[in-house]
């Protein structure tokens, strides 16, 4: 199978901190991939590398064969760990947002899913809560028919409620031919929906198996499988 | 895509800056409608209503002067270099394009701010004076033109040019202090600033330099042992100031252009 994402010898250095340690990775669409690693280990660093928030210090990224450039933008949805939209929008404004720059936004998909929620076109962001701008913003990003997406830390701070409806938005709604790439350290919330996992530690990728692969070699679920290789 | 950018651009900045300018507006019609009324009345209360008016006039000008310029810079810093800028650096645009569609919202603006400004100025000048005002700006062309033995048109293109480039000289300016601030770990907007003010001696202290020499040479062209023609000397002193202001352009935004594509570093 052709891979989707593929990073060559990729090191990432801020000032004397190493972030990326020379990784070498390739990603297969068609598969929902957790990249796991405690806090720091270089999960953010490695997503806002492949959505060009940061550059490479060395090394090499591909996305569906194309080098980093206002294309492979094109080819990824991104959700942040934060809220990117400015409060000065309405839900309309930001669904006009999005069908005037990403040709694959499904409006009435987005629609409907906003109307399940109570969303209204005419709700300001800046009066939302914080549960419903992540609501907003997820629907915004599954929203789109893209070959990736890069999920950061997309269940972390919300409430059980609101991480299985996180899940389900992001199980309902991805083109089977697209890949999901999901950041997190909140392995047992999020292993059931994983067909893939990167262990990343330091900066360095440890481990990379198909989830059932892992339980099946060790016994054990991908959570307690992470508690052992990332025990203090 | 770049029209696309200037929409939601406009979008932003229109409420907010047709509110303050409206209001400058506004409060200079009532201005003029209110002297007409109190002309009549009593002269004490008239001088108290006056100055207070006076007072509240020069804070909404200059208020909404130093406000665009800050609501537009504003929009620059968070769009780029805050949370924001994890969507608008998502999205399948170049750098140029994002650079260009704050830079043409921002010159619209400030257009339409100064005209404010003027406008606001008419209104309380009162419609007996617009004829005076706008006599001004054919007298002082025909003056400059018959002093430079220029044509009239060429002065007025060569003013309007050297108004516009300024303008973008300013913007620019504005642009590279937030982009030297982004380049920062931590502190950015304190380093933006300091940059500001860094940027701003520089340019005064270059721009004096240039006119003392720009005055040493005019002097010697039009008195020297072989004097030269006025229009040859404005010519040769009025180029030299585009230029320097064109370059002084190019360089802001490509450093900006610069820190946003290669040195982008979102927390």
């Amino acid at each position: 199978m052709k891979e989707l994402v593929t990073c060559k010898n990729l090191t990432k250095q801020y000032g004397s901190k190493l972030a990326l340690n020379n990784i070498n990775l390739s990603l297969e669409p068609g598969k929902i991939i957790g990249l796991l690693g405690p806090n720091g280990s270089g999960k953010t660093t490695l997503i806002k590398i492949l959505n060009q928030l940061t550059f490479p210090t060395s090394g090499e990224v591909l996305i569906a064969g194309n080098p980093l450039s206002v294309t492979t933008k094109s080819l990824i949805s991104y959700l942040p760990d934060r809220m990117y939209l400015g409060n000065w929008m309405h839900v309309s404004d930001a669904l006009d947002f999005f069908s005037d720059f990403y040709t694959d936004f499904d409006r009435s998909r987005a629609q409907d899913m906003l109307s399940k929620l109570n969303i209204r076109l005419s709700d300001t962001i800046r009066a939302m809560s914080k549960g419903t701008k992540e609501k907003l913003q997820l629907i915004l990003v599954m929203s789109r028919r893209a070959a990736l997406y890069c999920l950061d830390e997309p269940i972390a701070g919300v409430d059980p409620a609101a991480r299985d409806y996180i899940l389900s938005t992001i199980l309902n709604n991805y083109a089977p031919d697209a890949a999901i790439l999901i950041s997190t350290h909140l392995i047992s919330d999020i292993e059931n929906i994983l067909d893939e996992v990167i262990f990343i530690r330091d900066g360095a990728i440890v481990l990379q198996s198909s989830v059932d692969d892992l339980r099946i070699q060790n016994g054990k679920s991908v959570d307690h499988v992470f508690r052992e290789v990332f025990k203090c | 895509m770049l029209g696309k950018l200037l929409k939601y651009d406009w979008k932003y900045s229109w409420r907010l800056l047709a509110l303050l300018n409206g209001a400058l507006l506004i409060f200079s019609l009532l201005g003029q409608l209110g002297s007409r009324v109190l002309w009549h009345g009593s002269e004490m209360i008239s001088s108290m209503l006056a100055a207070l008016y006076v007072f509240i006039y020069v804070l909404l000008f200059s208020g909404s002067l130093i406000a665009t310029q800050i609501i537009l810079v504003v929009r620059y810093y968070k769009n780029f270099y805050t949370d924001e800028g994890y969507l608008l650096h998502t999205l399948p645009v170049t750098t140029g394009e994002k650079i260009w569609a704050k830079f043409i919202n921002h010159t619209l603006w400030t257009i339409i701010n100064i005209a404010c400004l003027m406008f606001s100025v008419l209104c309380l000048l009162g419609p007996a004076e617009w004829g005076n005002f706008f006599n001004l700006f054919p007298k002082f062309f025909s003056s400059l033109s018959s002093a430079l033995n220029l044509p009239a048109a060429v002065v007025v293109i060569a003013a309007l040019a050297a108004v516009l480039l300024s303008l973008a000289f300013m913007i620019y300016s504005l642009y590279f202090c937030i982009s030297v601030g982004s380049l920062f770990p931590s502190h950015r907007v304190i380093a933006s600033i300091v940059t500001y003010v860094v940027l701003y001696c520089v340019i005064q202290f270059g721009a004096f330099a240039y006119l003392i020499s720009s005055t040493l040479f005019i002097d010697r062209r039009m008195y020297g042992a072989h004097p030269a023609s006025a229009s040859g000397t404005f010519g040769i002193v009025y180029t030299g100031g585009m230029l320097l202001l064109l370059a002084g352009s190019a360089l802001f935004y490509g450093f900006s252009y610069y820190a946003a594509d290669k040195k982008l570093n979102l927390d």
